[in-house]
């Protein structure tokens, strides 16, 4: 009987620090995946700068960040990425200034104003939306362009930095919606009731207690967003007119970005030219980790102030 | 119950190492091959064919990331064996790789319904796409700009049309506007120019019937027309191989390929994908 209880016991054990081991294997393989991707791309990508593989200079770093000429392939070759980093910037800024205000009415429609059945139908809508493979939005940018291509003499949506922006702007939607209605979710019931107790309306309360209380979350929403801008890459190559050169039409220039230069390149790029897109990884690589490292310093603050109001 | 998900997962996560093994079994011809997108109709036929009508065990894959691609991939080798819609660069010839025609294409340019023009010289061609002639009314046409669309680099027919075109009107200084839409394969080249009004582009005699339902036009260029005729004629005056790439001189699983394909089978599968059999 005891003997039972022992075997018992130590099966347990034994099956306690299995499932302990495969978890902390899992943590191992993804903080090694980071490490390993972040030295690969800075070996790959650092040498551009150092030296070339042709009979010309390697490119200083304010060459490569602010040159606008690309000719990779030219016998004296030119690797200006300008133009790639302005058409990023242009295309993330133009989504996230549609995004933003559109997914949070939507995130706020969805946590306070809808009931019921319709609550829970949006929400799996929206849950839906960021399911939806990127190349698809991609097809649908294109059909998009057709249609408007087809009926109007002098089109907006065109192979353009403008069309990319509104599919961006539905793409980064559900994130920036998502993280709203949860961050308003998670504001004090009793902030709420002691608004409306103050004789604030529904409205009020929404504007200044809760979106004031929720902003850290719908600011962390929002940077996520744009991180998925940033690293965008199949659909803006459906529909941002991939030209290599710095933008020349304001919104509806065609641009090409980062992720779309790498992509663009990949096939073919060989010596110099392989390095150079490295080179444009590390600058990406950049981006996203200044918007991680925001994110977090948003968050720490927000808890630092929970700490505060607690200890008050 | 988390003991019992636990141990499927476990078991699904060692299915694919299964099944992996199994597929060591086959014994039939293996080939990976890849890049021209032009291509592609092509083999994904040849494919197809040659699995139901020659050798059912075989495994045949391929991927088209562009000619030049697929010649690097041969001589990386990622491929054993790939495709191109070029002809070869001196440093691609260097490094052993070996062009087998397969057929000939002739490139056709293409334009949207509101170009109202049929016919076009080389020279006109080729300044378009340095960008010297920028609007469609230097060449009678409307006062529009004229929309440019051009191929990735990675492309053969990019390639083909920079040798054919650019390089016999302006030689080596023939290089091509900056400013032009970039596709990156040539059905795409269709759709995107029969979208977008007052554009040109360029693309394989395959595409025509494509461009033609949708409503664009391919341009005669000096008054003739390409058809599969003028072709292999040479009247037309854009017309280039289409090719296997091997490491080497093909031999082996590589040869049985690239034979099947000049097989009268295989040169009829060519025609079926609207290109032109060497014969």
């Amino acid at each position: 009987m005891i003997g039972d209880i022992k075997a018992t016991r130590s099966m347990r054990n034994t099956w306690e620090l299995l499932v302990r081991g495969v978890l902390a294997l899992s943590a191992a393989v993804s903080v090694f995946s980071v490490i390993a991707m972040t030295v690969f791309i800075l070996l790959e990508g650092l040498p551009l700068f150092f030296s070339s593989q042709g009979p010309y200079d390697p490119p200083g770093v304010f060459d490569f960040l602010f040159g606008t000429e690309w000719y990779p392939t030219d016998t004296v070759p030119k690797y200006g990425i300008l133009p790639f980093i302005t058409g990023t910037l242009i295309v993330t800024a133009g989504s996230i200034v549609i995004s933003v205000p559109v997914g949070i009415a939507v995130g706020i429609f969805i946590s306070e104003i809808a009931k019921g059945r319709v609550q829970s139908l949006l929400r799996s809508v929206v849950e839906l939306l960021a399911g939806i493979p990127s190349v698809i939005y991609g097809f649908c940018g294109i059909m998009l362009i057709g249609f408007f291509l087809r009926h109007t003499d002098d089109p907006l949506v065109n192979y353009n930095a403008f069309t990319a922006m509104l599919i961006l702007a539905v793409m980064t939607l559900p994130t920036i919606s998502t993280i709203t209605e949860v961050s308003l979710r998670t504001v004090p019931r009793a902030y709420v009731d002691g608004a409306r107790a103050l004789g604030s309306t529904h409205w009020q309360t929404i504007r200044d207690i809760m979106l004031p209380s929720a902003s850290s979350g719908i600011l962390t929403g929002v940077i996520l967003g744009t991180g998925r801008a940033v690293g965008e890459t199949m659909a803006v190559l459906m529909v941002a007119g991939n030209q290599p050169t710095m933008p020349d039409r304001g919104i509806f220039s065609r641009v090409r970005t980062l992720t779309m230069a790498i992509v663009n390149d990949m096939g073919y790029a060989g010596g110099d030219h392989y390095v150079a897109l490295f080179s444009i990884a590390i600058v990406l690589f950049v981006f996203i980790l200044l918007l991680n490292i925001t994110t977090q310093i948003i968050i720490s603050r927000s808890k630092n102030r929970m700490h505060a109001y607690a200890s008050n | 119950m988390n003991k019992t998900f636990f141990f499927v997962i476990m078991t699904l996560a060692f299915i694919p190492l299964w099944a992996g093994a199994q597929g060591e079994e086959g014994a039939g011809l293996r080939l990976s091959m890849g890049g021209s997108t032009t291509v592609e109709p092509i083999i994904t036929s040849a494919m197809e064919v040659y699995l139901a009508e020659v050798d059912p065990q075989a495994e045949l894959s391929y991927d088209a990331p562009g000619s030049t691609a697929g010649i690097r991939g041969v001589l990386n080798g990622v491929y054993d064996l790939g495709t191109a819609s070029r002809a070869l660069l001196l440093n691609e010839k260097e490094q052993g790789a070996v062009l087998t025609n397969i057929a000939l294409d002739g490139l056709a340019v293409i334009v949207h319904e509101t170009v109202p023009i049929d016919d076009i010289s080389l020279e006109d061609l080729a300044s378009i796409y340095v960008g010297e002639i920028k609007n469609w009314k230097d060449l009678g046409g409307p006062d529009h700009e004229i929309v440019v669309v051009n191929r990735d680099e990675a492309s053969g027919t990019l390639g083909a049309f920079e040798e054919l075109v650019l390089e016999r009107i302006y030689g080596d200084d023939g290089r091509f506007i900056r400013e032009a839409l970039i596709t990156e394969s040539n059905g795409n080249m269709a759709t995107m120019v029969t979208q977008t009004p007052y554009s040109i582009g360029y693309g394989s005699l395959a595409i025509i019937d494509r461009v033609e339902n949708s409503g664009g036009k391919a341009l005669t260029i000096g008054g003739i027309e390409d058809t599969a005729e003028n072709v292999l004629t040479g009247k037309y005056p854009i017309v280039r191989p289409l090719s296997f790439v091997s490491f080497g001189k093909p031999e082996g699983t590589v040869l049985t390929f690239i034979e099947f394909l000049l097989s009268p089978r295989g040169q009829e599968i060519i025609l079926e994908a609207k290109y032109v059999p060497l014969q």
